[in-house]
């Protein structure tokens, strides 16, 4: 394969956790806490897991919008960690954002074309107020809106249209990364299927890598190439599409799985009821060893103390789990 | 009859904008040990329609116009239309017979008070039961659905637990009194699917054991399929398909049912990225409902009356697996077939699941 477009390495992120009157640091969470992998150009890359998994601020810490604790993360050979400044300015440019609420994310008091526009003003992409329109225009059409739009306020738009100025905002900059953060999920089920059909179109034809945090398996299982499942901060299973969803080898992969209902009354009455039972644990006082220990139906005594590492399994399966180095 | 009833109902908002139908015209019913899943899109009406069961639609700008709520709070009694009744009547059925659980249990719940008052409460009016007695029925019904030591909890704020908990919570709260109907608004939307799978199984488990009537507002067909024994389909204001799970699902007669269905990613596709079939344009704007079919403007198959005039339930009666279910339609496109009982062999000599 060729050089990848992201590299992440051991990326963690760790915020304090401060008390009283002087802001005594008195904890750490690990939000974050040694994640690694790789994502080619104009590929997907997914990222599943519970609320509090450290997904999330994966995506962010890779945008440098939080502060990397350690770690590396390369956006096309750049180290990102590096930059500074206007330096970052630059780079940011090969790296946008689709968010999840399409309501908070747009201001209300600007028209669609000054929302749009914004990011070819701010990189002084376009001269004059003529170049910006017409390039808006043709984004708004790449995107299914139409022109007339143009003028308009967002709270004049559905939830679904303003996804779409969220997602031409965001590739305004034809950039080579986009991270999108759960990009549907605040979308009615009718729309979910436009929108994700769309970013696949915009990734056929601008050739744009995503990495795609949802909940929704099946969305994810739909759009990715290759999907990275995380528990309280790391990684515990990474494989492709197809590979995961036909041979989910952690205990967390198998249970999340389970949980996920199937429409289909027959599918359903079918499939074994493995609930999982318990909360995540918290991410301040994570347990030892093996993070998912507390909730696994399969714990036994090397869990408890000793953290398994994230090993091959098969080509482009990755798995951390002591059930697999088990004799 | 059935437990619950709704016949008829409208609800309509008058805004200054003008009136809008967020009910109308719409009838289901619930019977003990059955869970009736309510499917559709926001704005299509189905929280306004279970709001109104309570009479918790806020007046104004809501008002019920039309139809009746029949529940039989005793086997044997005659039925009491809640559109009718007293407010003290509406306040003793309301979290004693007939409890309801929201979407949002951060927002549901009062955050100045413990969550021990605020379940004490529950019997205290209900039941009249305080003190020791009252606290550790509370705490029973806390290890039931499963919260970890509830004892503990009761001296928690909502803000000292976690979603899933609260959510737990809420359903404990709604639980305590027995009620014969639980009416559940998205109760696992805002939780993680793990979360999600023990919350259901909660309910599954009430329903089976203790006859619990549910109606289940969900936007999530894997849901339906999971917990739902019928399932009514609402788009703007209207119900246009009713009928059993199996059904619903494996012979949709709705257009909208089955384009929702094919629209939908699926966990059990097969592998491999395809265009999803997305139902295309956007749904009806409240306010600016469409004339004759709610769904002809996004339907593959409108026809130029599906524009013109509303279709009509039509009622029949369908055969699966050598069950015969009743179900009830409205589209226009049947209605050309012209018979009104369908001859139903032909349809299962289609392959099933498709």
């Amino acid at each position: 394969m060729a050089e990848p477009l992201l590299e992440v390495t051991d990326l963690a992120v760790h915020f304090p956790v401060q008390r009283g009157l002087l802001r005594r640091q008195v904890g750490t969470v690990k939000a974050v806490d040694g994640v690694s992998f790789s994502l080619a150009a104009g590929r997907t890359f997914g990222l599943v897991g519970e609320s509090g998994s450290g997904k999330s601020t994966t995506a962010r810490a890779i945008l440098r919008l939080v502060e990397i604790t350690a770690g590396r993360v390369q956006l096309a050979g750049q180290d990102l960690g590096q930059l500074r400044g206007s330096a970052l300015r630059r780079a940011r440019r090969n790296m946008q954002m689709i968010f999840q609420d399409p309501y908070a994310s747009l201001d209300p008091r600007m028209t669609l074309l000054d929302i749009i526009a914004e990011p070819l003003r701010t990189h002084g992409v376009v001269a004059g107020r003529s170049e910006a329109t017409a390039k808006v225009i043709e984004l708004m059409e790449q995107v299914g809106l139409p022109r007339a739009y143009l003028r308009r306020f967002p709270h004049e738009l559905s939830g679904g249209q303003r996804q779409r100025v969220g997602i031409a905002r965001a590739v305004a900059l034809r950039p080579k990364l986009v991270v999108a953060d759960e990009p549907v999920s605040a979308l009615d089920m009718s729309i979910r299927a436009q929108i994700i059909n769309l970013l696949n179109e915009l990734q056929d034809t601008l050739g744009i890598a995503y990495l795609l945090i949802a909940h929704d398996l099946a969305v994810v299982r739909h759009s990715c190439d290759e999907i990275g499942v995380m528990y309280l901060g790391r990684i515990v299973e990474r494989a492709t599409a197809g590979r995961l969803f036909a041979e989910p080898s952690h205990p967390y992969t198998q249970a999340l799985l389970a949980a996920v209902p199937v429409p289909d009354p027959v599918a359903e009455r079918r499939r074994g009821h493995v609930v999982l039972t318990g909360e995540p644990p918290s991410a301040q006082a994570p347990p030892a060893g093996c993070a998912f220990h507390t909730r696994c139906p399969h714990v036994h005594k090397a869990c408890e103390t000793k953290r398994p590492a994230l090993q091959k399994r098969s080509p482009g399966h990755w798995v951390a789990c002591h059930l697999e180095t088990a004799p | 009859m059935a437990l619950l009833s709704v016949r008829n109902l409208q609800t309509h908002f008058f805004t200054e904008a003008g009136v809008v139908p967020a009910v109308d015209d719409v009838s289901f019913a619930v019977d003990r040990g059955e869970v009736l899943s309510i499917v559709g899109e926001s704005g299509s009406g189905k929280s306004v329609a279970c709001l109104s069961i309570l009479g918790l639609v806020p007046d104004p700008p809501g008002r019920i116009v039309g139809g009746e709520i029949l529940f039989r709070s005793q086997d044997g009694h005659e039925p009491e239309d809640l559109l009718e009744v007293s407010k003290r009547r509406l306040q003793q059925i309301r979290g004693d017979r007939i409890a309801m659980v929201f979407q949002d249990p951060m927002t549901s719940l009062n955050p100045y008070l413990t969550v021990g008052t605020q379940l004490v409460e529950v019997l205290a009016v209900h039941q009249g039961l305080t003190g020791t007695a009252a606290r550790r029925q509370v705490v029973e019904m806390l290890g039931e659905v499963g919260l970890p030591a509830p004892e503990r909890r009761l001296r928690d704020y909502p803000h000292q637990l976690s979603g899933g908990m609260c959510q737990r919570v809420m359903i404990a709260m709604a639980l305590l009194c027995q009620p014969d109907v639980l009416i559940a608004d998205e109760p696992t939307t805002a939780l993680d699917v793990t979360i999600q799978a023990q919350i259901l199984a909660l309910i599954d488990e009430r329903k089976r054991s203790m006859g619990l009537a549910v109606l289940l507002i969900t936007h999530d067909l894997g849901v339906v399929a999971k917990m739902a024994d019928r399932v009514a389909v609402m788009v703007a204001g209207q119900i246009v398909e009713q009928g059993s799970v199996d059904a619903v699902f494996r012979r949709p007669q709705h257009p909208y049912t089955v384009a929702l269905q094919r629209s939908i990613p699926r966990i059990d596709d097969p592998p491999g990225r395809c265009a999803l079939a997305a139902i295309e344009g956007l749904p009806p704007a409240t306010g600016a409902l469409p004339s004759g079919c709610p769904f002809h403007p996004r339907c593959d198959l409108a026809m130029p009356e599906c524009a013109e005039r509303r279709p009509a339930d039509r009622e029949f009666e369908m055969t699966l697996d050598g069950h015969i279910t009743q179900h009830r339609v409205a589209c226009h496109l049947e209605d050309l077939g012209g018979t009104e009982k369908r001859s139903t062999d032909s349809l299962d000599e289609e392959p099933a699941g498709g």
